[in-house]
């Protein structure tokens, strides 16, 4: 039942994992960093999963970060796990998806660019689709935005983060932060503006 | 700009974009316009809402922009996630920061991990060979005020934890650029959950390597800190089975003030399965805290599971579900093939309920169920290893003690309250008179809390006798009812629980002690201080085991029974040996405990300075474990003003207390107990400096008693005499009466109308009395008191003393003769006790036989006294004058020889330059003076 730590492990019968993910979220849920470890690959192999069959039926023109972290949730979970834990189970995806692709850009950024990183204009962002290295330090820098926000207003940046990682309705990122709908759209509005504003170097 | 100051920004700005947005978009510039801000806010605040219309979703199209990129790369593995885990708990994240060669005089050897605030590097010394060290540095950037004074903190709260369960600090400092770095023990183990794992650690020895926690948590504990943080991540275990406890990072010094506002920074760091509900609510946390969070611990290490997460509606609301039981999880997850989950055997299924009973006692919803400390929780695990029976198997019993101390906090402050100031008014206030009087009463009413230290041990006792034999062979109910139903005293239940410690705890010495140490406080709150010494010196034979700490704290109790039966040298010997003892532990919170106990004994040595001394080096420890505005130092403060007391340094104990009145206001809310109690104390010292002021605090007062205790509450006795002294003071003695009659009716309902207080209310009423001009009132009033002091305090006695002067002087003032017998039992008392009020009894005695006529006798004994204060005793000696003049010529002047009325002439025009103008006694003499002038 314990999933070896190494994600190259045959694949699991869906039932089987569905149920480890619970377990998993549990024990995270629980403080249990190792299992956020765990959880991690999980979610990361099946969001690519689901990615890849996207690719290859629509060509790669339309990819939505939230349709496929919602399509992997369905794919992951059991259906009776409690509505708290599945939005629980959003958070963490949320976050495991901006950990994943934070540290895979910057990863990217480091090949092409020895770690330079240079501004980027909101112009570009056309080219990101086509260019993986642009997006990289586009993503960077917006992780590190994200981080100044949470210095600042933690409640925003943690509802912006639900909502572009994640892909929650305002409804589940009420759920999830235990604020009202009407609260978690004004925090949005704020936190966007502030971000974008950032991103475009206007701010320090 | 600093990190507050940026955040007030940014929340000004907030608040000004989201009033904006509620407006309609052509509307929302002229209302900036309105808005008073700095202008670069204002700028700020409208690019904001020019980025909120673009409408645009550039964000969402970075992120998807990532995750093609990452569908793109699939086929390739997760190899370099970088998920490994580290030896260190704080260490995940990429670098940014490139690591140095060396750092201070290390050399550094790797990155350990990365947190948020520092980078834990592995390091060795550069100058000599040795173990490598985990060296954890401060990001650049990140070096703020508030981050330097955290890692300052811990290292701080590291260096008080010298513990073989607890990561060692070595060492600190500073580098190059002045970033602060920590040095710590490199601990190379298994976190806890895995390493049960991995050995397959049955349930024995599950709970054996989970007593270590207990030990390295209750060590942290009795040095004031608390963890906040544990969990199976922070509790590693090494080759040879010794478990570590780390990360302090968090770590809280109780009752500290320093780290009060980082609360928002901790919740994130929260991890909430292992924390308590009131942690999770973001409240004031306790020792209890950490003992659910080591619950949590335990059962998951014997189960493989979480007990559960509260959901908001749970945490916040009434409904709290209660733990799972451990042997039905274990037995579920055991089905489920675990392999977490212990593996069954005999052992650890036949104390299946003995374990549910333990963690459900740890798990606790409320902190006062759980067990009191980590060493009860250890203690208990103990018993079970041992197949003793638990303690947490009586869930009952912390409960029903912490509802009997509750019930009987009142009644024992009350007893605090009660004793002061008793003697406002009548020979002035003495502190120590005041403070002998609150240990009297308060052994007193110590009887209560006897009972519940009594009560607590029949309970243990009976714990450990199933069949209640101990109960019925020493005659203790649990009910404090004894097997016939009489009433138990507490003395006798202290005496059967101290028979049963001996015999039962033979084994146990550590535990022993403890419990005799309770024994002895409980004795000696009843001032029955010999029994207290029997015990604590039993303590102290015993002393073998090593328990250093137990043996220096049993000293200094035994020095506080030295000084309770006026033994001062010996009490001054065991104080400073258990003060040195205490020093070389580095048990700093008992070296100033000690050091305040040194202050008190000072204190009754009369040695003001000494006393002074001892109580500022108490109250700068303190300063330093729990902060400023804590409670102990405001309890040293306390302490202090005594000694000024004896130094006669009003001002500064008003200033003192002031101060101690704040801080406890604020810990304590306005209406705690020892709130009042400081408010009295400090109206009584401003009786006669400040009457409004007094009067003020003592009408507020009666009025927070009446509320908070009802109508006919004994404290409310003083209160009311107190104000009616004041009042008496303010010359609105009319006021006072009320007042009086009040204090007398309550006294009558608490059945205290012959008790030390009584006999003060009686004299200030009877003043008050003589003052309205109803003498024979007031004569009733003293002659009460008078017999009601004589039984009290015996004949010869300083207090019998005052009330005998009163009724002496005024009966001597009527004429009546039986003055006289009252007056010179004053001077013959006043002479044996030096009290100098033997000219008080003189006048008094000339005063009565000029009103009989006994014109000669006056003379005679007035000259005598007048001979005796000199002509430098500024009104005295203006009284004596004119009552001298009054004897030689007759109180209307009628009498005399031309010699004895030029006498008189001369001896008034005296008394006139003595007497100040508003004396009545003023008044006589200028009557009489013109008197004599008259043809």
């Amino acid at each position: 039942m314990i999933r070896p730590d190494s994600p190259e492990s045959p694949p699991e019968p869906e039932a089987d994992r569905a149920s480890e993910v619970t377990a998993l979220l549990k024990r995270w849920r629980g403080g249990d960093g190792d299992a956020f470890d765990r959880l991690m690959p999980i979610v990361y192999n099946e969001l690519q999963h689901v990615a890849r069959n996207h690719m290859r039926a629509e060509d790669g023109s339309t990819l939505q970060a939230t349709a496929l972290v919602h399509e992997a949730y369905l794919r992951l979970l059991k259906m009776d796990v409690e509505w708290q834990g599945r939005v629980h189970l959003f958070a963490v995806a949320a976050g495991a998806m901006r950990r994943i692709l934070v540290d895979r850009a910057r990863r990217r950024r480091a090949e092409k660019r020895g770690g330079e990183a240079r501004p980027v204009e909101l112009g570009e962002v056309a080219d990101f689709v086509a260019d993986g290295g642009l997006g990289a330090d586009e993503l960077v820098a917006l992780d590190e935005v994200l981080h100044d926000l949470a210095e600042l207003d933690e409640r925003k940046a943690k509802v912006l983060e639900l909502r572009l990682f994640g892909g929650l309705t305002i409804q589940e990122t009420a759920e999830a932060v235990d604020i009202s709908t009407a609260t978690v759209e004004r925090e949005l509005r704020m936190a966007r503006a502030w971000v974008a504003r950032r991103l475009r170097g206007d701010g320090d | 700009m600093s990190k507050d100051a940026e955040k007030a920004r940014f929340a000004r700005i907030d608040a000004l974009f989201q009033g904006a947005i509620e407006r309609e978009a052509g509307e929302r510039s002229a209302w900036l316009e309105t808005q008073e801000d700095d202008p670069t806010v204002l700028a700020e605040v409208r690019e904001l809402l020019d980025e909120d219309g673009a409408h645009s979703e550039p964000l969402e199209a970075i992120v998807d922009g990532g995750l093609r990129d990452a569908a793109r790369a699939e086929g390739r593995s997760m190899d370099d996630a970088e998920t490994a885990t580290l030896a260190f708990p704080e260490a995940q994240d990429a670098p940014t920061e490139k690591t140095p060669e060396a750092i201070g005089p290390y050399r550094i050897l790797g990155r350990l991990g990365r947190g948020g605030l520092a980078t834990v590097y592995l390091a060795e010394r550069t100058s000599e060979f040795s173990m490598p060290v985990a060296l954890k540095r401060i990001r650049r950037g990140m070096d703020t005020e508030d981050i330097v004074e955290r890692l300052r903190l811990e290292r701080d709260i590291l260096a008080r934890l010298v513990h073989p369960n607890i990561a060692r600090l070595h060492d600190g400092g500073s580098d190059a650029e002045g970033r602060p770095y920590l040095v710590m023990e490199v601990i190379e183990g298994e976190r806890i959950d895995r390493y049960c794992r991995s050995q397959e650690l049955s349930v024995r020895r599950r709970l054996e390597l989970f007593r270590q926690a207990c030990e390295a948590v209750e060590f942290a504990h009795q040095n004031l800190i608390l963890h906040r943080d544990l969990k199976p991540s922070n509790i590693l275990v090494t080759e040879d089975g010794t478990l570590k406890l780390l990360d302090f990072g968090i770590a809280k010094v109780l009752a500290g003030g320093v780290e009060a506002q980082q609360t928002a920074t901790e919740n994130r760091l929260l991890t909430p399965d292992y924390a308590s509900p009131e942690q999770m609510r973001g409240e004031r946390l306790t020792t209890a805290s950490d003992i659910y969070s080591l619950g949590v611990v335990l059962f998951q290490l014997l189960t493989g599971r979480i007990p559960h997460t509260f959901t908001p509606a749970q945490l916040w609301g009434g409904q709290r579900p209660d733990a799972p039981l451990a042997s039905r999880t274990a037995e579920k997850e055991r089905t489920d093939q675990n392999r977490q989950t212990p593996p069954a055997d005999r052992w650890g299924q036949s104390v299946a309920v003995e374990i549910d009973a333990i963690l459900a006692k740890a798990l606790e919803n409320e902190p006062g169920h759980r067990y009191g400390s980590a060493r009860e929780f250890d203690d208990d695990i103990a018993r079970l290893l041992e197949d003793r029976p638990v303690l947490a198997r009586r869930p009952t019993l912390r409960y029903r003690l912490t509802k009997l101390a509750r019930r009987h906090r009142a009644l024992v402050s009350l007893a605090a309250l009660a004793v002061l100031s008793l003697l406002v008014g009548i020979v002035g206030t003495s502190w120590q008179a005041r403070v002998a009087e609150r240990e009297r009463l308060r052994a007193e009413q110590g009887q209560a809390q006897a009972e519940a230290v009594a009560d607590f041990l029949v309970e243990l006792f009976d714990v450990s006798d199933p069949y209640g034999e101990a109960r019925l062979a020493t005659g203790l109910g649990g009910s404090l009812d004894g097997p016939r139903g009489e009433r138990v005293t507490a003395r006798e239940l202290l005496d059967g629980a101290a028979l049963r410690i001996s015999a039962e705890l033979a084994d146990d010495p550590a535990r022993n002690r403890q419990l005799r140490r309770a024994m002895a406080r409980a004795y000696f709150n009843l001032s029955f201080f010999d029994q207290a010494r029997a015990l604590l010196n039993a303590a102290l034979d015993d002393a073998s085991d090593g328990d250093a700490l137990g043996r220096a704290l049993v000293l200094r109790d035994l020095g506080r029974v030295d000084r309770a039966q006026a033994l001062f040298d010996d009490a001054s010997t065991r104080l400073l040996e258990a003060e040195s003892l205490l020093r070389d532990l580095g048990a700093d919170l008992e070296v100033a405990v000690t050091l305040e106990y040194l202050g008190e004994l000072e204190f009754w040595r009369e040695n003001g300075e000494a006393s002074e001394a001892y109580y500022r080096e108490a109250e700068s420890l303190h300063r330093a474990l729990a902060g400023e505005d804590s409670l102990e130092v405001a309890r040293t403060r306390v302490g202090l003003a005594r000694a000024f007391h004896k130094q006669d340094r009003r001002d500064e104990i008003i200033d003192l207390l002031g101060r101690v009145l704040e801080v406890q206001r604020q810990h304590l809310g306005d209406d705690h107990p020892r709130v009042l109690e400081t408010q009295h104390d400090l109206a009584v010292e401003l009786i006669r400096k400040d009457n409004d002021s007094a009067a003020e605090i003592f009408s507020d007062l009666m009025e927070r008693q009446r509320r908070l205790l009802g109508p006919d509450h004994a404290e409310l006795i003083i209160t009311l005499y107190n104000l009616a002294t004041v009042r008496d003071e303010q010359d609105r003695w009319q006021e006072a009466i009320p007042l009086l009659e009040e204090a007398w009716r309550i006294a009558g309902v608490r059945g205290a109308q012959e008790t030390p207080v009584a006999s003060d209310v009686l004299l200030l009423f009877g003043r008050v009395e003589h003052r309205g001009q109803r003498p024979l009132e007031a004569a009733e009033k003293y002659r009460d008191a008078l017999a009601l002091r004589r039984s009290l305090y015996g004949d010869v006695h300083r207090e019998t003393a005052t009330a005998l002067m009163r009724l002496g002087r005024l009966w001597a003032e009527l004429g009546d003769e039986r003055a006289r017998a009252l007056l010179e039992e004053v001077r013959d008392v006043s002479m044996a006790l030096d009290l100098g009020e033997e000219n008080f009894a003189l006048l008094g005695l000339g005063e009565l036989d000029i009103k009989l006529g006994n014109l000669a006798a006056a003379v005679t004994v007035l000259r005598r006294g007048l001979d005796a204060v000199g002509p430098e005793a500024g009104w005295m000696t203006g009284l004596f004058e004119m009552r001298v003049a009054q004897a030689l010529v007759g109180e209307k002047g009628e009498a005399g020889s031309a010699a004895e009325r030029a006498e008189a002439r001369a001896l008034l025009d005296s008394a006139l330059g003595h007497l100040p103008a508003e004396y009545a006694w003023a008044r006589d003499a200028r009557a009489l003076r013109v008197q004599l002038d008259a043809p």
